[in-house]
């Protein structure tokens, strides 16, 4: 379709540039930029001596470039909702966190299609629509307040490596955290593609299901190390306190494999008939390796918490004292616990 | 390398923008005819370009506007304002001493 078929191309143009315009100052516009155009081809005219046609006028504004461009350029820039010091974290985050909820679903698809399972009650496709649209979301989310928050509080401006992890360290941790944070949120959207009640019975293995036992606990200790990890990533130095919620998230988790272990299954064996004796078994694997990886990770926190008690310090992480320690075991701890 | 070049030369062009607008306007002129007078001095910038960043300096009161009707045909005038003038100085020395650091590391090696 030709946009300036039957009509005057000029007339045309402003009306696009202005409907892309605030309301406040499109007429303004458009009528300094209907002045300087007429301006332009009163020159030209001149200049060839006759009137321009209609095809001359449209080359000149072809030229001028695609309305929107036009009306974007007296907008100006503005704030970006991920600003350029973040941009790159956040491209990572969005693609690598895509990239694990993808495998992760292709994995549980596969699941379904060998045992005939019910792991949620949305279509395939939607399956991989939804994760994407909330694993986007959030990060997003997390990222703006994430910037503004650092803005506000002129973290960035006012950083001294005499309050942060000693520097060999700290790009790691912080890194690590960002990471951290983007696989608890990537496994936080997986978990809840799993069709179940949330309620005490399911908690505490009342219904028979150990699957959803198991989830559930897995979904409350993910939402406990989301906010730790993400403080993280603006201090990577822990003190007392933060050991102590840390080694408190594994016990929590801990006690949610003991209780999944004792589930009576009885009654989902006779509902799902089908279900093989394996699929029980290396479920029951599973839940021992990450007692085991539980096990280790609170061995690891109370080994620096004695450090620090040792020491005789327990000072916030922001006086950087050396009897502080940073994370930096925190990657392979921060992978046990999912 | 031309691309590359040519978005290094846009890029160095960019930079002395306000200044060359700042200067040009301590005539009073409106848009078109302030493009014609910086393609004049060989500072050649689009129109898409510049009619927006003289609407920005106006904005944060670097210039001052009037409309005007001359044969049947409105115009926008824009000149530099008093605030214009004391920015326009400072950014002049600046472009002096960065013009003279420049010559100064061409000397030095």
């Amino acid at each position: 379709m030709n946009l300036f078929k039957d009509a005057n191309p000029l007339e045309k143009y402003i009306r696009e540039v202005k409907s892309y315009l605030p309301r406040n100052s499109r007429e303004d516009i458009g009528e300094e930029l209907r002045a300087n155009f007429e301006e332009k081809i009163a020159d030209m005219e001149s200049a060839a001596g006759e009137p321009l046609n209609n095809d001359a006028v449209i080359e000149l504004l072809s030229d001028y470039g695609h309305p929107v461009r036009v009306a974007a350029q007296y907008q100006g820039s503005g704030k970006s909702l991920i600003g350029p010091d973040f941009y790159p974290y956040y491209r990572i985050a969005v693609l690598s966190s895509l990239g694990i909820s993808t495998a992760i679903i292709l994995v549980l698809l596969g699941i379904d299609l060998l045992y005939s399972l019910d792991i949620g009650d949305v279509s395939r496709l939607w399956m991989f629509v939804n994760t994407y649209i909330y694993i986007i979301g959030i990060i997003t989310g997390a990222f703006v307040i994430t910037e503004r928050v650092m803005e506000k509080s002129g973290y960035l401006v006012s950083w001294s490596p005499n309050n942060s992890a000693p520097p060999n360290q700290a790009v790691a941790d912080a890194w690590g955290a960002i990471f951290a944070v983007c696989a608890l949120v990537t496994w936080l959207v997986i978990l809840n593609l799993v069709n179940m009640n949330h309620s005490l019975s399911v908690l505490f293995g009342n219904t028979g299901n150990p699957f959803h036992t198991f989830v559930y606990w897995l979904k409350i200790t993910t939402v406990l190390l989301i906010p730790q990890y993400f403080y993280q990533i603006f201090n990577q130095v822990y003190n007392k306190s933060r050991l102590y919620l840390r080694i408190g998230t594994e016990l929590l988790l801990l006690v949610g494999c003991i209780t999944t272990l004792l589930v009576d299954t009885a009654e989902l064996r006779t509902t799902y008939p089908d279900l093989p004796e394996g699929l029980f078994t290396m479920f029951n694997w599973i839940i021992l390796a990450f007692m085991v990886a539980i096990f280790i990770e609170i061995y690891v926190f109370w080994r620096k918490l004695t450090t620090i008690e040792d020491s005789g310090d327990d000072s916030d992480s922001d006086s950087g004292k050396e009897s502080e320690i940073n994370t930096k075991t925190e990657k392979e701890n921060g992978a046990a616990s999912v | 390398m031309s691309e590359k070049l040519e978005a290094m030369r846009l890029e160095l062009r960019r930079g002395i923008l306000i200044l060359a607008v700042l200067t040009a306007l301590r005539q009073e002129q409106y848009g078109y005819s302030l493009r014609k007078a910086l393609q004049e001095v060989q500072i050649d910038i689009e129109e898409g370009t510049l009619y927006p960043l003289v609407r920005r300096l106006e904005s944060y009161g670097l210039l001052n506007s009037r409309w005007s009707n001359e044969e049947g045909r409105k115009k926008r005038y824009y000149q530099t304002s008093t605030k214009g003038e004391e920015i326009l100085e400072v950014l002049k020395s600046d472009w002096q001493q960065l013009n003279q650091s420049i010559l100064n590391i061409s000397e030095a090696v």
